[in-house]
Formats: structure tokens, C-alpha cells, sequence
């Protein structure tokens, strides 16, 4: 479980939590696409205010996939810095600023395992996220939109098939390609690409209440 | 939520899935990358599959960041320096970090643009890493020497990036892919009006007190044109490029010096490839 955190200057907002009543953080009205957008004109407060709103998250999922702080922080370093240098690169018609950037930490994640060498890491995360110790009870600075979303998904993971649910996990947080997936599980490349496939439809549909306005976006773009 | 049905086979959905997740090899995401450049319901999927997988990223246990991590990225932001406005044939290349990973980014899938030669040049990539590893990279059954094959693959992908990442900004860019003797990429140079310049790939350790030198290689003549550090921090040496030699041929070759006055030869090189 994540310590509560002090108060400070130097104090993040949690990435997934909505302000508590009465303490609407600055830029509280603006929207991330809004701060994105403000990049172009090199406005560091909107990068400081971005990373305030989505560096925990960036950091919890580059932590989770590349098992090593050191390399989560560069991770995290590196996709600020692609924002920053190339704001351009969002497009708001095709999603939030928050899928599009964990989409962005995924992929560097996986790539910097890949570069380090240590992809075959400390652990083989097979299991859903949700059986971690800590994760399954929400932080306490967690505010209630992110705590339930992300029951949520981990509820949606624990629906599926465990061979789906194991080949994803496997991609997803431990970042082996498909077919080092078959090789670690013992089948056919493809038959983990039709339990992907599978797996990601079901997915699809059991997270359809926070993948569309009412949930996700929430989180993104209207704070 | 309507889940889109990609009207192929279960392997190349599972693939594209695959690219989602980041998951394929580098010559079946060339595969599926061509693909998704004519198929539309195809990159329907992957922009689905996207938006599920980044929903996963919050089930993950969540975890303070450093708070120097902050501060780190804003400093860096800061000294980050500013983008030359367009025409950029003359613009200093941005850190590697920012190019190399153009897949990543969320619309480079969903809204092609020209067509771009990825699997053509991927596959004379490697074939070049072959030649001047002076090994036989592939047979039958994948790689059998030299380093492991996710190291050349994934640095000769990452090459591949960096150059259409410049091309797509100046089509009249030239390049040369610097090629250890492993087979690994080490780095690529970018080579147009504005001069050479190096975007590391995949940079091997440098002990203390070294650094990098690159020279141009022509004429029976090598030429050292600048210095890199282990980071990739280039400095020209202001040393025109050999005499009788017209732009763009050659090759570029990198050697290992001690930190201070450039030699006038190469001593130990440590990676090269012609340039293109």
C-alpha cells in the first residue's frame, strides 16, 4: 500500500485521484488535451501539471512492467519528454491524453526491458495485477473515480479465461512478445494470438463502462 | 461499446492485437504495420485494443514516484531546446529517445500517411548487420551467432525508426547505420545540409576518460567529423568532409579514443556502415 503522502511543494497529485471537495489543485478547469495543446508555446507549467495529474500512473505501470525503479523513472522521463518535444503527436479526435500516454509508457516500458537486457526479470507476472499485495486494497490517497475504476478492471481480469487472462498478463505487464508467450505456456504462437484476440473483445466488453465518457475519459480530460 | 471484427483470420487479428500489446517480433510487425496501412477496420481493432490495454495500465499497484523525478523531467524539459520551425533540413535531430519510438505513438497506426519502405529497408537492415558482423544472421531456425537475436532485431527496428523518423522530415536525408561487429546497431548517422549528426541506438559501454569519435570515411581516407559521448551528446569537430569526395557516398565509421585532442587516425573502431 502507497503511504499517504505529505504535504509540500514538491507533493504530486496522485494520477488517478480527483480532488477532494474544497481542494481543487491550480488548473483544476483545464483539461488535458487543453494543457497538451499549451506544450506547443514550451509552457512548462502545463508539463508540470500534466505530470501532476498522470506522472503516478505512468510510473505505477512503467514500475509494473520493467520491474526496476531506476529504469521506470527514465521511462518516465523519456515519454514526458516526447510530449514535450512533440505535443503535435496527440491527436484529441482519437482518444485521451491518458490512454494515448500509458499507451506511449507501455511501449517504452517494454522497449527498455528489451534494450536492458532484463526482460527476463525478477518475476513472470502471470497473474492478474489485482493479486498484488497493496494493489487489491486502494491507496489511501486514492479518491473513489480511481479506486473504482480500477477495481474495475481488475474485476474484468478476473472474469476471464485464466489461459486469456495469462497471455495477456504476460504481454501486457511483463512485455514478452507472442511468441516468447508461447514458448513460456507451452502452446502454439497461435493459439496465443486467439486467446489475445479473445481475451481483448471480452475485455473490451466488460470494461465498457469505464472505457467510454463516463469513466476513463473522466480521468483524462475533464478533471 | 460495439467490438470491431477485422475481416481476416484469427493469426492476423491475433496479430494486430499483438501490435497493441507491443508483443510481435519485428518482422511480423512489419507485416502487420504494411497491413494496417490499407486496412481500416484492422486499425478500428488497434485503436480498440489500445484503449483496453491502457485501461489495464490502472489495475497495476500504484506507486509513488520519486519526488526528484519531477524536478528531473521539468529540468529537462528546460534544457530541452527549443524545435526549429519548418523547413527542417538544416534542424538539430532531437534526442533519440523522441524518434526511435514513433510506433508507439497512439495515431501513427490509425492515420497513415505516405507509404513508407519499413519491411524493404528493415530486411536490408539485417542484412547489412549480416555482412558486417560477418556472420550468417538468419538460418532456418532463426539467429545462430552473435549476440541474441531480440538485440540485433530490436536495434536494427529502432535504426529503422530513427531514419524514417528523419526522412519523413527531410526526404533527402542520407544515413549510414554504424554496425558493430556484433551485428548490433549502435547508431545511426543522419547526414544532410546541416552536416552529420548521431543518434544513438544502442551505444556499448565506454570506460572513463573515452569517447567517441566519428569519422567519415572516402577516398581511401577517414576524416574525423565529431565526437559523442556514452549519452549521445554530439560535438563536430568542424572538419570538412575528405576532399573529392561528393556528398552522400562513402560510409561513416566510430572509434574508441581517449577523452582530449582527436586522434589523427581511428585506433580502435567499433562500429561502421556506408552511407545511403
Amino acid at each position: 500500500m502507497t503511504p499517504p503522502r505529505a504535504a509540500g511543494p514538491d507533493v504530486l497529485e496522485p494520477a488517478l485521484a480527483r480532488p477532494a471537495a474544497g481542494a481543487a489543485p491550480a488548473g483544476a478547469d483545464v483539461t488535458d488535451a487543453d494543457l497538451v495543446a499549451r506544450l506547443a508555446s514550451r509552457d512548462t507549467g502545463a508539463l508540470d501539471l500534466l505530470y501532476a495529474r498522470h506522472g503516478r500512473a505512468a510510473y505505477s505501470l512503467a514500475r509494473r512492467v520493467c520491474a526496476d525503479e531506476t529504469l521506470a523513472e527514465d521511462v518516465v522521463q523519456e515519454v514526458f519528454l516526447v510530449l514535450w518535444r512533440d505535443p503535435e503527436r496527440f491527436d484529441r479526435t482519437r482518444g485521451t491524453v491518458i490512454s494515448w500516454l500509458l499507451t506511449l509508457v507501455h511501449h517504452k516500458a517494454v522497449d527498455a526491458v528489451r534494450r536492458e537486457a532484463t526482460r527476463r526479470r525478477h518475476h513472470v507476472p502471470t497473474e492478474e495485477p489485482g493479486t498484488d499485495a497493496g494493489s487489491a486494497v486502494p491507496s489511501a490517497d486514492r479518491a473513489a473515480l480511481g479506486s473504482v475504476i480500477a477495481e474495475h478492471v481488475r474485476a474484468a481480469l478476473r472474469h476471464l479465461p485464466s489461459e486469456q487472462r495469462q497471455a495477456l498478463g504476460l504481454a501486457y505487464y511483463g512485455g514478452y512478445t507472442q511468441r516468447e508467450v508461447a514458448s513460456i505456456t507451452g502452446v502454439p504462437i497461435g493459439t496465443v494470438k486467439s486467446r489475445m484476440f479473445t481475451g481483448v473483445a471480452k475485455l473490451r466488453v466488460l470494461l465498457a463502462p469505464v472505457l467510454g465518457t463516463s469513466g476513463l475519459d473522466l480521468l483524462g480530460d475533464t478533471w | 461499446m460495439s467490438a470491431p471484427v477485422p475481416p481476416h483470420d484469427d493469426e492476423l487479428a491475433g496479430a494486430v492485437v499483438g501490435r497493441a500489446l507491443h508483443a510481435l517480433e519485428p518482422d511480423e510487425e512489419d507485416r502487420v504495420a504494411e497491413h494496417l496501412r490499407t486496412c481500416a477496420p484492422c486499425r478500428a481493432v488497434l485503436a480498440e485494443t489500445r484503449a483496453t490495454m491502457a485501461a489495464l495500465a490502472h489495475a497495476v499497484a500504484d506507486a509513488d514516484p520519486p519526488a526528484a523525478l519531477r524536478r528531473r523531467v521539468l529540468d529537462a524539459a528546460a534544457a530541452d531546446p527549443a524545435p526549429t520551425p519548418p523547413p527542417v533540413a538544416a534542424a538539430p535531430e532531437p534526442p533519440p529517445d523522441v524518434r526511435v519510438d514513433d510506433r508507439a505513438d497512439v495515431g501513427t497506426d490509425d492515420a497513415p500517411t505516405a507509404p513508407r519502405p519499413v519491411g524493404g529497408r528493415r530486411l536490408a537492415l539485417l542484412a547489412l548487420v549480416a555482412v558486417v558482423a560477418g556472420v550468417i544472421v538468419f538460418s532456418a531456425r532463426g539467429l545462430v551467432t552473435g549476440p541474441p537475436a531480440d538485440d540485433r532485431s530490436v536495434a536494427a527496428a529502432r535504426a529503422e525508426q530513427v531514419i524514417t523518423s528523419a526522412e519523413q522530415r527531410d526526404p533527402d536525408v542520407r544515413h549510414a547505420s554504424l554496425i558493430q561487429p556484433g551485428g548490433v546497431v549502435m547508431a545511426v548517422v543522419l547526414d544532410d545540409a546541416g552536416g552529420a549528426r548521431v543518434v544513438p541506438v544502442d551505444l556499448p559501454e565506454l570506460g572513463p576518460g573515452r569517447t567517441f569519435v566519428l569519422w567519415r570515411v572516402a577516398g581511401g581516407s577517414a576524416t574525423a567529423v565529431g565526437t559523442f559521448d556514452p549519452v549521445g551528446t554530439y560535438t563536430p569537430t568542424g572538419t570538412p568532409a575528405p576532399t573529392g569526395t561528393r556528398p552522400g557516398q562513402g560510409a561513416y565509421a566510430v572509434s574508441a579514443e581517449p577523452s582530449g585532442p582527436v586522434p589523427e587516425r581511428p585506433s580502435t573502431v567499433v562500429a561502421s556502415g556506408p552511407l545511403v
